[in-house]
């Protein structure tokens, strides 16, 4: 196919125009009642919020209805818009279309089915994986509450603390690297993986009073907890010694009285050294 | 080949008709801030530092900080739990929103990353729903911070553990909603049956929550907020929030907040300090109930239309726009679509209310727009970017004002017969009376997602004048109250300075004039 110099400078000009129009991902009321037959009206109210053409965001995108909604399944795609179910534990329920009378549901799938897409890939994996050590990362973590902190640590076989910020005390201990995607990369609604559970540990204080969590310093990439129980000023000091995890529990005043029990455990040794002022507990992996 | 060309070109020739009026490009210089490296580039904050740098923080917990001249990001914090918001304090000092927690944060070796996260308040419950997010912070002229609590969703249930004591008001108990990684979605599907769309059942969830200075209780300021992800607190101290349309939400709105008032969405009812629902599940009172006790939205921006989950509400700054000086109006991010929103405020019978229009449609801005700050010099947007599980985009936009002026809408006030709308440079003709496309139509309050436009009514236009700058606009019928006036303007309105940038009005009259 031959163009003239006209023609091209008008594919030209059209092309820049296309770009800006590409841009511009919705259309003014003028565009809307001039091109009702590009983008239903009823697509624009109640479709565009969630449905994407090659992307998942809050529902399905396009490729996905094409292919669970080809024209033969007309009926089935107006029913599940006027009483949709779930499919999908990653994306919320879609709200009922009942609203929207039948032959513009009808109008919204010839569009859907008319608009041709090529499947966007999304990155299988995450990508912007952290593995550094030590890091702090605060997420929701399984046995824990959800003010929960993790803490990975530069020691042998990925140790990692799981510190609860409500409670204000140490969960539980795992080894391996945590996964913090399945959280991150979804809408929340799945937790982290914190790793190979090796520990649990019980409240070191026999108190039953609420404490108060005042956030924590940092040294060296280690956190040191602080709270205050029963009125008593406490930290947490997260520290490393020759492979061994050490986490000094300390107040400059008596400490309230103590009820700590270390959970057995087959990786883990914990020894615990008391005072009236602190509590060392040292877990080193045999 | 050809076929598809001929299709092309057609569909772009009328595209371009429809584009030609106005081009944001000629206005304004739209760039991009680089990404920081190895960092997922979704924004949930912005601010800037006494000596003009950029603070955002971002979905994976970093706070970072930008420097303009040398372009270079630096790691100030990270770690947080879905940081929404940050804000520098009178002494430098920065604050961030995060799920659990309002969090300090303190370089005390100045050495350019923080070493202490002093935990400010963390006095709201956590029910570990996805859709509990926290916004904020803003801080008034008497040094008070508001943060506001999002709902819950009934796309998922909540966790064993939770944060706070459980609300069961109506029956609804804790073990009803829980739920975990090895629940089926069929099966919650069943039991979410009886559940509301957004919920609000561990302390303040739904409410506006005011921090006094100094303390870490947190006292609930208002209620009827449903997601509110966008605050702002104007020069006279009045705070501002928009909300996502939704259940009890129609549509997209920005909501002036008023101490010990209910905004609307049913579910923080149970957090109301001076009249809690103690024995019932909020969205089974009586609608005409609810109908009254609620503060409408002083700007409602209809579903698809005029906006699809609004953002963060800022001043128009007079250095950013052809104006004057500092205007009543407000720009609001957008999430679904690529532009921003303009909101003017209007009063009347003494309550306000207010129109928006289009701002950047059509212009290379994006969608995603979370978070909105300006540069010291108030000639450039900052905009950060999100999408999380919704439609958006992720980075960071910078869009600079040239100085060449425009045709803008500076007010728009409701009148006893129609409408005034004042722009920032005289006028030569209003236009023919037919080519104005006026309706009204109302949304409903109601537990649905959202609203479709009832009772959409053409309405005619009897008289035009124009004043120098101010055109008045009346009608067939006089206003009538408790309805959206969606009103575009003809294209033939046109100035020294050129066409007009935005057409269409949204205006919510829920008061006329009597």
């Amino acid at each position: 196919m031959k163009l003239s110099f006209r023609q091209l400078l008008t594919i030209t000009i059209s092309l820049t125009s296309l770009t800006l129009v590409l841009g511009q991902e919705t259309e003014r009321k003028s565009a809307k009642k001039a091109h009702s037959n590009v983008v239903p009206q009823a697509f624009t109210i109640n479709c565009t919020a969630c449905h994407l053409k090659d992307s998942i965001q809050v529902g399905p995108h396009f490729v996905y209805i094409q292919e669970n909604y080809p024209k033969s399944k007309r009926q089935k795609f107006i029913d599940w818009c006027k009483n949709p179910g779930k499919n999908n534990p990653d994306m919320p329920q879609m709200p009922s279309m009942v609203h929207v009378p039948d032959d513009e549901l009808a109008q919204i799938h010839d569009y859907i089915l008319s608009v041709k897409v090529e499947k966007l890939k999304k990155p299988a994996g995450d990508l912007f994986v952290d593995t550094r050590r030590p890091r702090i990362v605060r997420t929701f973590l399984p046995d824990c509450g959800p003010a929960a902190i993790l803490v990975a640590l530069p020691l042998d076989k990925k140790l990692n603390i799981i510190w609860d910020a409500d409670l204000c005390r140490l969960r539980y201990i795992t080894t391996g690297e945590p996964d913090n995607f399945p959280y991150l990369g979804g809408n929340g609604n799945s937790l982290s993986k914190p790793g190979k559970k090796v520990y649990t540990e019980n409240s070191v204080f026999k108190s039953k009073a609420k404490p108060t969590f005042l956030g924590y310093k940092i040294n060296d990439g280690l956190p040191t907890f602080l709270y205050e129980l029963e009125g008593v000023s406490i930290e947490e000091k997260i520290s490393l010694l020759n492979n061994s995890l050490v986490r000094t529990i300390s107040s400059l005043a008596v400490l309230p009285p103590l009820n700590y029990v270390a959970q057995p455990s087959r990786e883990l040794k914990t020894e615990t050294v008391k005072s009236k002022q602190s509590v060392i507990l040292t877990h080193t992996l045999k | 080949m050809k076929n598809y060309l001929i299709y092309t070109l057609t569909f772009l020739f009328s595209l371009q008709l429809v584009q030609a009026d106005f081009d944001w490009e000629n206005h304004y210089d739209f760039t991009s801030i680089p990404n920081p490296e190895g960092v997922d580039p979704q924004c949930g904050g912005l601010a800037l530092t006494s000596d003009g740098k950029l603070i955002a923080c971002f979905h994976r917990g970093e706070v970072m900080i930008y420097d303009f001249t040398s372009k270079k990001w630096s790691l100030f914090a990270d770690g947080l739990h879905e940081p929404l918001g940050v804000h520098v304090e009178e002494d430098g000092r920065i604050l961030v929103i995060q799920r659990p927690e309002l969090t300090r944060l303190h370089d005390t070796d100045n050495d350019g990353v923080a070493d202490f996260y002093e935990t400010v308040c963390d006095d709201w419950g956590m029910s570990g729903n996805y859709h509990e997010f926290v916004f904020g912070p803003v801080k008034d002229s008497q040094k008070n911070i508001y943060i506001a609590l999002g709902t819950a969703s009934n796309g998922s249930g909540v966790r064993d553990e939770i944060r706070g004591s459980w609300n069961d008001a109506g029956g609804l108990t804790h073990e009803r909603f829980t739920y975990n990684d090895k629940t089926p979605a069929t099966k919650w599907t069943a039991r979410k049956e009886g559940i509301p769309r957004m919920y609000a059942r561990v302390p303040y969830r739904g409410c506006v929550l005011k921090i006094k200075p100094g303390n870490r209780k947190a006292e609930v300021y208002a209620t009827g907020v449903r997601t509110p992800n966008g605050l702002y607190i104007d020069k006279n101290d009045q705070l501002w929030i928009s909300d996502n349309q939704g259940d009890w939400v129609g549509a997209s709105s920005l909501n002036r907040i008023e101490e010990g008032q209910f905004h609307g969405h049913v579910a923080s009812l149970l957090w109301d300090p001076k009249n809690p629902v103690t024995d019932a599940i909020p969205v089974n009172i009586p609608i005409e109930e609810l109908d009254t006790r609620r503060v409408k939205g002083a700007g409602l921006f209809p579903q698809g239309e005029a906006g699809n989950s609004i953002t963060q509400p800022i001043n128009l700054n007079h250095h950013f726009a052809p104006i004057e000086k500092e205007s009543n109006s407000m720009l609001i991010g957008e999430m679904n679509h690529s532009r921003l929103i303009h909101y003017f405020k209007d009063k009347v019978n003494g309550k306000v209310q207010g129109a928006g229009c289009h701002f950047f449609s059509g212009s290379p801005i994006g969608s995603g727009n979370n978070r909105l700050v300006y540069s010291t010099d108030g000639k450039s947007l900052i905009l950060g970017k999100t999408h999380l599980s919704w439609p958006g985009r992720d980075g960071l936009k910078k869009v600079t004002f040239n100085g060449t002026p425009y045709l803008m809408v500076k007010e728009v006030n409701l009148t006893p017969t129609g409408f005034k709308f004042t722009f920032n440079a005289p006028i030569s003709s209003p236009g023919a009376k037919e080519n104005y496309l006026i309706e009204h139509y109302s949304l409903k309050y109601s537990k649905s997602y959202g609203s479709k436009n009832y009772d959409v009514t053409n309405v005619g236009v009897s008289e035009l004048r124009v004043d120098g700058n101010v055109l008045y606009i009346s009608f067939t019928e006089n206003p009538i109250p408790n309805k959206i006036y969606d009103i575009t303007l003809p294209a033939e309105i046109k100035s020294d300075i050129g066409n007009i940038s935005s057409r269409t009005f949204w205006y919510s009259a829920h008061e006329v004039y009597k």
